[in-house]
């Protein structure tokens, strides 16, 4: 598990060079994506087989930290949140459907293309929830 | 009433340019810098990747500043309209087309922190048109960083999925292959997404064989997984999510359509790579 988190660390810094995310914050947002991935393989001991409730646990995490990182870095919240979700990212889903698909078991291939689109699904409702609770949370501050 | 709440802490643009009695027409030459300081910092913003309600944030605080009654804009994924108009000035109106676009966050953390600077009155419009202009030819990562980069991202998430060592190290290569793709697609001006198919591809084919060489079919199926996160839509996914929630539906259906259509590739690359290998190599490593 140790090193499946060192993983997600160095992979979510090498997927930040990709999509240009300042020096500077770099391992902020490494940090924000192997704190995500524990999240992850944490849930994933206790509840093995429900992979949408540990992608939504996950979620909600990265995006809780990217709010606060973004508050206290004086930087926009995305480039915390766009690297720390991609660990989510149902690409094994995608890969099962593309590889059923491939085998001619249509029964399994949709299986794995609704499941990834619930997880996507989820990713989003958890990015949501945070992003409206935050609003809140700036709304209140300007009443005072 | 404390509606004085509303009101900006320093003078805005029009307000002490009419103290200083300037004439018309330095006016209307002061806020059109203003306005192409507003359209390039959404166009740099739309380019890297910013979300679509952020853009029109940014462009209206910077508007904002001239204190002239309208100022709107309307931000789409490919082009930007801007108007800012008052009974003191004849209205200007732009629109822009953005077409090229980059992932690069480090140009919206740039441009954020320039609006700041200009909306609270730090520097002035000319300061921050010459700043914006700086940024918008500067790459925070050269090209081979890029690449270590996509190498880093293709090995370190299959050790993420639990891969093991090995694995990993296979998929290193095959980010060299995605890699060595963006390269030649780079020269030859090829399109994203038959770059991505062609990547995918290659990266399934090449497992195979990895598969083939080491006996070991178990490690194929992460390996690709693995390998193919560099060409994931992560921004397009997250900012399809933002723009849609936040109610731009026009530009969080297209960012939506955009990530599906690269979703796709990949997954038809993988496809062809897969039957590509089977006949190569036999069906006995799927």
């Amino acid at each position: 598990m140790i090193l499946q988190i060192i993983g997600a660390f160095l992979g979510v810094v090498g997927m930040s060079i990709v999509i240009g995310v300042p020096k500077k914050l770099i391992l902020y947002s490494g940090a924000v994506g192997a704190i995500g991935w524990w999240v992850y393989l944490l849930m994933e001991a206790s509840y093995p087989t429900l992979s949408v409730l540990q992608a939504f646990a996950a979620t909600m995490v990265v995006a809780l930290i990217s709010h606060i990182f973004a508050r206290l870095l004086k930087a926009p919240g995305t480039v915390f949140l766009i690297p720390g979700i991609m660990p989510m990212v149902p690409g094994a889903g995608m890969y099962r459907t593309a590889y059923y698909a491939f085998k001619g078991n249509m029964d399994l291939s949709s299986y794995y293309l609704s499941q990834t689109v619930q997880i996507a699904g989820v990713i989003a409702l958890a990015i949501f929830i945070i992003d409206s609770i935050f609003k809140i949370i700036q709304l209140k501050k300007q009443w005072r | 009433m404390n509606e004085d709440v509303f009101e900006p802490e320093s003078m805005d643009m029009k307000e002490s340019m009419e103290r200083e009695h300037i004439s018309q027409k330095e006016r209307q030459a002061r806020y059109r810098l203003l306005m192409d300081t507003a359209l390039l910092a959404g166009k740099i913003m739309l380019q890297s990747g910013a979300e679509t309600y952020r853009v029109e944030d940014t462009i209206c605080r910077i508007l904002h500043t001239s204190g002239l009654e309208t100022a709107e804009t309307f931000a789409t994924v490919t082009g930007l309209f801007v108007t800012l108009a008052d009974p003191s000035i004849d209205a200007i109106t732009k629109i822009t087309r953005v077409s090229e676009k980059q992932s690069n966050l480090s140009q919206v953390y740039e441009v954020n922190g320039v609006s700041r600077r200009l909306c609270c009155g730090a520097i002035s419009v000319e300061e921050a048109y010459q700043e914006l202009l700086r940024i918008k030819d500067k790459k925070e990562y050269p090209n081979s960083m890029v690449y270590v980069g996509i190498i880093m991202t293709s090995s370190f998430f299959t050790l993420l999925l639990g891969g093991g060592i090995l694995a990993s190290a296979l998929a290193a290569i095959n980010g060299l292959w995605i890699v060595a793709c963006r390269h030649i697609a780079g020269r030859v001006k090829l399109n994203n997404f038959i770059t991505d198919m062609l990547s995918s591809f290659i990266i399934a084919v090449a497992t195979m064989l990895y598969a083939h060489v080491l006996d070991n079919s178990v490690i194929v199926e992460i390996i690709i997984v693995g390998s193919i996160m560099p060409l994931v839509p992560g921004v397009a996914i997250t900012n399809a999510i933002r723009d849609t929630l936040q109610g731009d539906y026009l530009s969080g259906g297209s960012r939506a359509i955009e990530a599906f259509v690269i979703a796709a590739c990949v997954a038809v690359g993988i496809g062809i790579g897969l039957a590509f290998g089977v006949a190569v190599v036999g069906g006995r490593m799927i």
